[in-house]
C-alpha cells in the first residue's frame, strides 16, 4: 500500500483508514485515500473493519424521531425518482400493446368518447385504459387540432375511499399528473403544448389515491388502468 | 429491532415494495435521525441528510449484502456518511434554524457509562485510551467534528490533535486485534 501522508505522523493505513471513517479525512489527502480505496481490497476490508467498530459508539446517540412530514417528503422524492417502479407496473402493459395493436387496439375508442369538439385537420388519438384485474376501464382521446385530451371512465368504480387520478406517460418520460376525474362525466384539460407534442406514442394511467395524499411526482396509489393512445 | 427483520425488510425493498419501506422507516428513522441530528446541529438538515439515505436505501437496497457489513452498520455508516458530506457542503452556509442543544443528544461521558454490556470497542477504550482521547474520538464520530475544532476545544495545535487521535487509533486496532 502507498498512500501518500505525512511522514511527520507515526502509523500507516490502518489509522488512515480509522480517520476516514471518522470523517477526519480532508481535500488532497481525502481524495488520494479514496483513489487508493477504489482499486486496494485490503484497505477496504480496513475501512469496513473501523466502520463495524466505530458503530459500537453509535449506541450511545439518543433516538430522535423525525417530523411525520419527513417520510412523506421522501416517498415522494424515492417513488418519484425511480421510474423502474412505475414502469414496472406499465411494462407488462407496453409489450402487449405492440402485440395487439395491429388487432383491437386500433381506433376502437373512438364513439366511445363524446366528440362535441369540432375536429379540424388532425384525426384525433384514442386510447383505451384497462386493467389487468378488471378494476376500472376507461377511454380517451386527445385532438391534436385543439390539444384537449378528453376521458371518461366506462367501465368499474374506484375502490372505496380512493380517488382516481388520470396520468399521462410520455415515451422514456416521467409520468404527469392530468388532474382528478370526475365522480361523473368526462374529464376534459388542454394540455400544455410541451405536453401535448409528446402525446403521440404516450402512454396513459390511472391511480386510486387515497384522499388528501396525492402527490404531483408521482403515483402513490395503486394503477388500475392504463393504456397507450394509438394514431387512427 | 433483531438482523433478520432489517435483513428481511431490505429484500423486499429491493424488491420495490413500499409498504416494506414504510416499515423500515418505522424501524429505523429514530435512530438514524438521531446520528444526523448529531452530526448536523439542526432539524432541517438534519432532515435533508435523513432523506438522502432513505433514498439510497430505496435505491441500493439489494447492495448491501455487497458491503459484507452488518445491517446496522451499513445503516449507520450511510448515515454518518451523509450528514458528514452535507455539513463540509454547508459549511460555509450559516445555519438559519435554531441549533438543538447537542450535549442533550450526545452525552459527553465515556464509553460503557451508559450501556453495561460494553462491546469491544469500549472495553478496548478503557484499556488503551486516555479518557480525554476517548472522549475525542467519540465527538469525532458523534458529531462529525474536524481536527480543526477538537483541535481547538482541547486547546492544542491541530498538528497534536492528529498525532494524538492517529497514536490512540493505532493502539485500539491493536487491542481490538488481540
Amino acid at each position: 500500500m502507498s498512500v501518500d501522508h505525512s511522514d511527520t505522523l507515526p502509523g500507516g493505513d490502518s489509522e488512515l483508514a480509522g480517520e476516514y471513517v471518522l470523517g477526519l479525512l480532508e481535500g488532497v489527502e481525502l481524495h488520494a485515500f479514496e483513489a487508493q480505496l477504489a482499486s486496494d481490497p485490503a484497505l477496504q476490508a480496513e475501512v469496513a473493519a473501523w466502520a463495524a467498530h466505530l458503530s459500537e459508539l453509535a449506541a450511545d446517540i439518543l433516538e430522535v424521531a423525525p417530523a411525520p412530514a419527513v417520510l412523506r417528503r421522501i416517498e415522494i422524492a424515492a417513488f418519484g425518482a425511480a421510474p423502474p417502479s412505475f414502469w414496472r407496473q406499465l411494462w407488462p402493459y407496453v409489450l402487449g400493446a405492440a402485440a395487439a395493436a395491429a388487432l383491437a387496439w386500433v381506433a376502437t375508442g373512438v364513439g366511445l368518447v363524446p366528440m362535441s369538439e369540432p375536429v379540424r385537420d388532425a384525426a384525433p388519438l384514442t386510447a383505451r385504459l384497462e386493467s389487468d384485474s378488471g378494476g376500472v376501464s376507461l377511454s380517451a382521446a386527445f385532438h391534436p387540432a385543439t390539444a384537449e385530451l378528453v376521458a371518461e371512465v366506462t367501465g368499474g368504480a374506484p375502490p372505496p375511499g380512493r380517488i382516481l387520478f388520470l396520468w399521462a406517460v410520455p415515451e422514456g418520460g416521467t409520468p404527469r399528473l392530468l388532474g382528478q376525474m370526475p365522480d361523473s362525466g368526462p374529464f376534459r384539460r388542454d394540455l400544455p403544448l410541451d405536453l401535448a407534442s409528446e402525446m403521440p406514442g404516450a402512454g396513459l394511467a390511472v391511480s386510486a389515491e387515497a384522499e388528501g395524499t396525492v402527490s404531483p411526482a408521482a403515483p402513490l396509489g395503486p394503477i388500475v388502468a392504463r393504456g397507450l393512445f394509438t394514431q387512427p | 429491532m433483531a438482523v433478520s427483520e432489517i435483513e428481511a425488510l431490505l429484500a423486499r425493498i429491493a424488491g420495490g415494495e413500499r409498504t416494506a419501506f414504510r416499515s423500515f422507516y418505522a424501524l429505523t428513522s429514530a435512530r438514524l435521525f438521531g446520528i444526523c441530528l448529531g452530526v448536523l446541529g439542526d432539524r432541517p438538515r438534519a432532515e435533508e441528510a435523513l432523506q438522502q439515505v432513505y433514498l439510497r436505501i430505496w435505491e441500493q437496497a439489494d447492495r448491501y449484502r455487497v458491503t459484507g457489513q452488518e445491517p446496522m452498520v451499513w445503516l449507520v455508516t450511510l448515515a454518518r456518511d451523509a450528514a458528514i458530506d452535507c455539513k463540509r457542503r454547508e459549511a460555509r452556509r450559516p445555519a438559519d434554524a435554531a441549533p438543538v442543544n447537542l450535549d442533550d443528544l450526545v452525552p459527553d461521558t465515556g464509553p460503557g457509562d451508559r450501556t453495561p454490556d460494553a462491546g469491544p470497542l469500549r472495553q478496548a477504550c478503557r484499556m488503551v485510551l486516555p479518557p480525554d482521547l476517548t472522549a475525542m474520538l467519540r465527538r469525532a464520530y458523534a458529531r462529525g467534528e474536524s481536527y480543526e475544532t477538537l483541535a481547538r476545544d482541547a486547546g492544542v495545535s491541530r498538528d497534536t490533535a492528529r498525532q494524538l487521535m492517529r497514536r490512540g487509533l493505532k493502539s485500539l486496532r491493536a487491542e481490538l486485534d488481540r
